[in-house]
């Protein structure tokens, strides 16, 4: 799923079924993209950015219509501590560009995949350099396993090219194609 | 089996004098145990008074029947005074699975008169086994996904 489609579900607490927060943004780890939790957002016409976050360990479902947390003790403060994490929003609007330097496109949303853990796996992206396809303007790059994100630029090795699909159906294999030829060359 | 919109404004006797002493306004119900715990009875006192299920000998069509006025009593814990309150009314109210689906608004609730135990949650679009209810909150009432009745299942996460 993409992450933009996370932001703004509600996060309910199962012993009491109150809607305690929304999420704002995912939060992932730098170095292998893993999922380790969400910023909040204040629910209804209070809404606005909370101080706490809720960690992925506190998370009992990621559904399609809420987060589901045993209670609200589950929300916490930020931890300072928790090594290099980034939002969606720090990479949202950065430039894609291969390490034989061309331009892919620009990242609008992260791809993430759920099960037991959750991580980044790819990216959508669009912009100018994105040609309009049967499946519209957007494409999906799957990402190496460790990756290095910066705001600005996001360098992919230039095979990623042949693994770019125009739809999320079918992308987790994309992923394990691209990962697995990599590791070959490697 | 009962719903609870059927039994609804139903008249209540107290059996140790025979008068009618109100009606069924509202359920009061123990998610986690999955009964109803307390029916609300509204009409002459303006103060909620509930009737602990305990105290119910006979719920029939036409009267409930509970054994002593005297047992009626206040609302005392923080959920009971939300439900009396009808902050926490069952009808309307959105139905979610512990997994996290939507599965529709809250229709009716439907129970057995002899034990209280809830069998089955309608909602507009499928309905639950009774024993499936996890929670009930301002947000949501919330049920495991296992107890969503087969033909309508949410699809898989």
């Amino acid at each position: 799923m993409r992450a933009g489609e996370i932001a703004g579900r509600p996060v309910v607490t199962l012993d009491t079924a109150e809607d305690i927060a929304e999420v704002k943004d995912v939060v992932f780890s730098h170095d292998h993209g893993y999922l380790v939790g969400f910023t909040l957002n204040k629910r209804g016409w209070l809404s606005g950015p909370m101080k706490e976050t809720l960690d992925w360990s506190g998370v009992r479902a990621l559904g399609p219509d809420a987060v589901m947390v045993a209670s609200g003790d589950a929300l916490a403060a930020r931890d300072a501590e928790s090594g290099a994490t980034g939002d969606a929003e720090d990479v949202v609007g950065g430039r894609v560009i291969t390490d034989s330097g061309r331009e892919l496109g620009v990242v609008t949303d992260l791809v993430v995949e759920v099960d037991e853990q959750a991580r980044v796996v790819g990216y959508e992206i669009g912009g100018a350099t994105v040609e309009e396809g049967p499946g519209g303007d957007r494409r999906y790059i799957p990402l190496p396993e460790t990756f290095a994100v910066s705001s600005s630029a996001l360098i992919v090795p230039a095979s990623v090219t042949g693994f770019i699909r125009d739809d999320l159906s079918g992308f987790g294999s994309a992923v394990d194609e691209f990962r697995a030829q990599l590791e070959q060359t490697s | 089996m009962t719903r609870f919109a059927e039994a609804e404004h139903t008249p209540v006797y107290s059996k140790a004098s025979a008068d009618e002493i109100g009606r069924v306004i509202r359920y009061v119900v123990t998610a986690s145990e999955h009964t109803v715990a307390a029916l609300q009875v509204g009409g002459r006192k303006s103060k909620a008074l509930l009737a602990d299920w305990a105290h119910v000998v006979g719920f029939g069509p036409d009267a409930v029947v509970i054994d002593d006025e005297e047992h009626l009593r206040h609302p005392d814990s923080d959920y009971e005074q939300r439900v009396t309150a009808g902050e926490l009314d069952l009808r309307g109210r959105r139905v979610l699975t512990d997994t996290g689906y939507e599965i529709g608004a809250l229709v009716d609730v439907e129970f057995d008169e002899s034990t209280g135990e809830l069998t089955a949650l309608e909602t507009d679009r499928t309905s639950v086994n009774g024993d499936g209810l996890v929670a009930i909150g301002p947000y949501a009432v919330i049920v495991r996904q296992d107890a969503v009745r087969p033909e309508e299942e949410p699809p898989a996460s």
